[in-house]
């Protein structure tokens, strides 16, 4: 049944990627701009420019362009980066390590600001902690997060001798020590969202019959608040961290840029100053996915949190 | 049913697993924050502390940082024991890794490719050129050529190989090497119209090779000093072009080791590099910090020996900082108002001799440039080959304005468009034009658009007046003078002004094939006047190139066109 569900998940993915990847294309094709003028400057004489259309096929009717992108696509082939003139799939795979690992870390740190906050401020509703929760942490949401990138970066990596001032590292240890800060900082961004979403659903469920059932067993108030509050309350949240979900990317984007970690996000941002149209196109595609896929797994993680959740 | 209970025993595993990290990390989140309050109420208590007695501080804080001094002088000594026998204590020593920060990366490895002066920056280390830009930018030096004589006529250069320069990989450079560079520059090579001037190249000997150009060619050495000529070994080495450029073999100072995209590339030291005991520094890692304040910071920590790009308005006040410096290097930028002249009023130099005079290039230099860069007269800037410094630029005055707009075809002002694209340091110079255009009776409104879209529009004439400029690549003023003024050799419509004056390009022309230094400069004269007079430019600004520098850099020079010679930089750590 879940392996159908997975299936038809999967397969449904496919027009939405196929409208993504159109809508990419006439989008950054449209967008006046000229990447054989970007790339090779104004000094360039008008023989160079022509012979670098003709050699990327921008001299073709665009509707050919797009078929030949996208017969490239059904063979894995997402062209070639016009700035890097290596393959763009080779460019990305290098660049994706550091996207996921930031995504994943904070992911995670976005739920262990928010647990406790969430947990306090619940256990004490409508009083000065619950206050001071739903407040304080608010203003993550109006910081941009460049801004707490260098804040973090000038008052604690400055000053912590084992922090490095942005950059991704050699080896795994210090790749995870690198991922601190920018993960913390994109956690603050998220966790307004999911402290509060938390705390709603944690309120709600402290209030249901179950609850008081296993009060009366006489279960610890810990275990009830673990085993049976959080286990339920936290359901509605992975919803929310999966929806933001294009926004958490986007975020990745600012972030990767101040903490200077080779994501894609940074890769993304001179692809499109550059109209180096194979990379949009491709890493556009890919965030697309990731997306979708993510989604995806939060409904997986949700089934499985919650019997109650059907996968069909 | 059985498959529910699976997923309920997966769920459960999901959520004590999440619970037990969550624990845990909330244990020591609980610890952090007192950590970090703590740390926050220290700097808190310390901060007012700070305002109320800066001077106690000042002195703790150089206390520490003598202690450090002292610490280092240790360390010092005693690295300065160990190498006492061979090197001059106070002399360049050997050894680092020198860790450079700059705002992107690499985009190739190959020079013929290479458009963009980030990666030339970088491969002119792994690669050089028969001519050098010299250290003042003024004129071009010998480099992996020692002689060169010209004929007569002009048209035929006799180029001496230096001897004793061998490839990273043992082979001696021949003269059948600069053919094959040439040649293919030429022939491939994204700059390759730089050499266009090239009929063919002879070789009588292994160290002697022959140009001869088509016309006589006064700017032939210069172009010669261009990065797509470099000189590497004929024939790729044996190789196929793209086995080369993976793990390119040149004379430079530094051989390419590792270039992760989008991270870093580092060089390292070439054992076979003719200048004697250069390089110092074992390797050199280009880093790529996106955001400007990231790589000050890095500078700061001790995570970057240098930082270029910095932005204007920090370097005064990074400069003061202990163990730094922050300073400009002369640079050949110069921006400009240029004017679309095929349309109406543009086509009327009362027109742009009214917009001349009204614009006050001091005011622009000191609010948009912090007082780095100057106001700019000419178009050929100071650190450039035959500028005049005696230009006759038209002067900063109100009534000289309006008394020039009242002979225009526009005598009560008009309004305008001012297409800027959309990078530092352009839009703040372009407000304070429209604000001294103003009491013309010249309403502008500006019209920014992303640099990726910039020329495309000016190169189309889609405009009326544009904000342009021009960088140096090589040291001689031709490279941007016949794109400027030449419509037709150029190739760009006069930079997409459309500027067309017969008396201009043949000064233009005159300029190419005039070989006497004194006859070029009187030419170049007359050109910086003509356009003073004539305005189809006006210059605003020189822009000078920002870097920032620890103290343990030692040797850092860059030349007008922005070439760094890190094989003369070393670290005193």
């Amino acid at each position: 049944m879940a392996l159908r569900y997975f299936l038809r998940r999967l397969l449904r993915m496919i027009p939405v990627i196929l409208g993504m990847t159109i809508i990419v294309f006439f989008m950054i094709h449209l967008v006046p701009g000229d990447p054989a003028r970007t790339l090779l400057g104004p000094r360039a004489p008008a023989e160079a420019i022509d012979a670098f259309n003709l050699r990327w096929g921008f001299d073709r009717p665009l509707h050919e362009q797009f078929l030949s992108f996208l017969g490239g696509l059904v063979q894995g082939d997402l062209g070639t980066s016009l700035s890097y003139n290596v393959p763009t799939t080779e460019l990305v795979t290098g660049r994706f390590t550091p996207t996921l690992l930031l995504l994943a870390i904070s992911g995670l740190f976005a739920m262990v600001i928010s647990l406790p906050l969430a947990v306090v401020a619940a256990l004490r509703e409508e009083r000065t902690p619950d206050h001071v929760v739903r407040v304080i942490p608010m203003l993550g949401l109006g910081l941009p997060a460049f801004w707490v990138g260098i804040l973090l970066l000038t008052f604690v990596a400055l000053r912590v001798d084992w922090l490095p001032v942005g950059g991704y590292g050699a080896t795994w240890p210090d790749r995870l020590i690198a991922m601190i800060l920018p993960g913390l900082t994109v956690a603050i961004g998220i966790a307004p969202f999911t402290i509060r979403s938390l705390r709603s659903s944690l309120i709600e469920v402290m209030e249901a019959d179950y609850i008081a059932t296993a009060r009366a067993k006489g279960l610890a108030g810990v275990r009830v608040l673990w085993a049976h509050g959080l286990r339920n309350a936290v359901i509605p949240t992975v919803t929310v961290l999966g929806v933001n979900l294009g926004w958490l990317v986007g975020n990745t984007l600012i972030v990767e840029k101040v903490f200077a970690l080779p994501g894609l996000g940074a890769l993304m941002i001179d692809a499109v100053l550059e109209r180096d149209f194979a990379v949009v196109q491709g890493l556009a595609l890919i965030f697309g996915l990731l997306v979708v896929l993510v989604n995806l797994l939060a409904d997986v993680v949700r089934a499985s949190l919650d019997p109650r959740v059907q996968l069909s | 049913m059985n498959l529910l209970k699976k997923r309920g025993t997966i769920g459960l595993a999901l959520l004590v697993a999440l619970s037990l990290i969550a624990a845990a990390c909330g244990g020591e989140d609980e610890e952090e924050t007192a950590t970090t309050e703590a740390a926050a109420v220290t700097t808190t208590a310390a901060a007012p502390e700070t305002t109320a007695a800066p001077a106690d501080d000042d002195m703790a804080d150089d206390d520490m940082a003598d202690d450090d001094m002292a610490d280092d002088d240790m360390a010092d000594d005693d690295m300065a024991d160990d190498d006492m026998m061979e090197e001059d204590p106070d002399g360049p020593k050997r050894g680092g890794d020198l860790i450079f920060a700059r705002h992107r990366d690499n985009t190739t490895l190959d020079p013929g490719a290479a458009v963009e002066t980030d990666t030339i920056y970088v491969l002119d280390h792994i690669f050089e050129t028969l001519f050098a830009t010299s250290a003042d930018g003024a004129s071009v030096d010998p480099w992996l050529a020692s002689d060169y004589e010209v004929s007569d006529d002009g048209k035929s250069w006799t180029v001496t190989l230096r001897e004793g320069v061998v490839f990273s990989n043992g082979q001696p450079m021949t003269s059948a090497d600069v053919k094959f560079s040439i040649q293919r520059a030429i022939d491939e090579a994204a700059f390759g119209f730089l050499l266009s001037a090239i009929e063919s190249i002879e070789t009588p000997d292994d160290m002697t090779v022959v140009f001869n150009t088509s016309f006589p060619w006064a700017p032939f050495l210069a172009d010669l000093s261009v990065w797509a000529a470099a000189i590497m070994p004929a024939d790729y080495a044996g190789m196929s072009a793209e086995e080369f450029f993976e793990n390119p073999i040149g004379t430079g100072p530094f051989l390419f080791d590792e270039w992760v995209p989008g991270e870093y590339i580092r060089l390292v030291r070439n054992d076979n590099y003719w200048q004697e005991g250069k390089p110092y520094v074992d390797s050199v890692t280009w880093t790529q910090v996106p955001d400007d304040n990231t790589r000050i910071l890095q500078l700061e920590g001790g995570q970057a020996h240098i930082a270029q790009n910095v932005p204007l308005n920090l370097l005064d006040s990074l400069n003061e900082k202990e163990g730094i410096t922050a300073t400009t290097f002369p640079a050949t930028t110069v921006y400009w108002v240029s004017f679309n002249t095929t349309i109406e009023p543009f086509n009327d130099r009362h027109v742009r001799r009214a917009i001349a005079h009204a614009i006050d290039q001091d005011a622009i230099s000191n609010a948009a440039l912090f007082g780095h860069g100057g106001p700019a007269c000419s178009v050929i800037s100071p650190a450039v080959p035959f500028h005049d410094p005696d230009t006759p630029c038209l002067e900063s005055n109100m009534d000289l304005a309006r008394a020039e707009l009242a002979q225009s075809s526009v005598p009560d002002g008009f309004s305008a468009e001012y297409l800027v694209g959309d990078q530092s340091p352009n839009l703040p110079i372009v407000e304070i034009i429209q604000g001294q255009l103003a009491p013309l009776g010249i309403d502008i409104s500006i019209r920014t658009i992303d640099p990726g879209q910039f020329y495309s529009t000016i190169f189309v004439f889609d405009y009326e007046i544009a904000f342009t400029g021009w960088t140096m690549d090589i040291p001689d003023p031709d490279q941007k003078i016949s794109f400027m003024f030449d419509p037709e050799l150029g190739g760009g419509d006069s930079y997409s002004t459309g500027y067309n004056n017969p008396e201009m390009i043949e000064l233009v022309r005159a300029g190419q094939t005039t070989f006497a230094d004194a006859d070029r400069a009187q030419i170049y004269a007359d050109i910086q006047a003509l356009n003073a007079e004539e305005v189809p430019f006006i210059p605003l600004v020189v822009l000078d190139a920002p870097f920032a520098w620890s103290d343990s850099v030692k040797g850092l020079w860059v030349n007008p066109v922005g070439k760094r010679h890190l094989e003369d930089v070393w670290l005193d750590e």
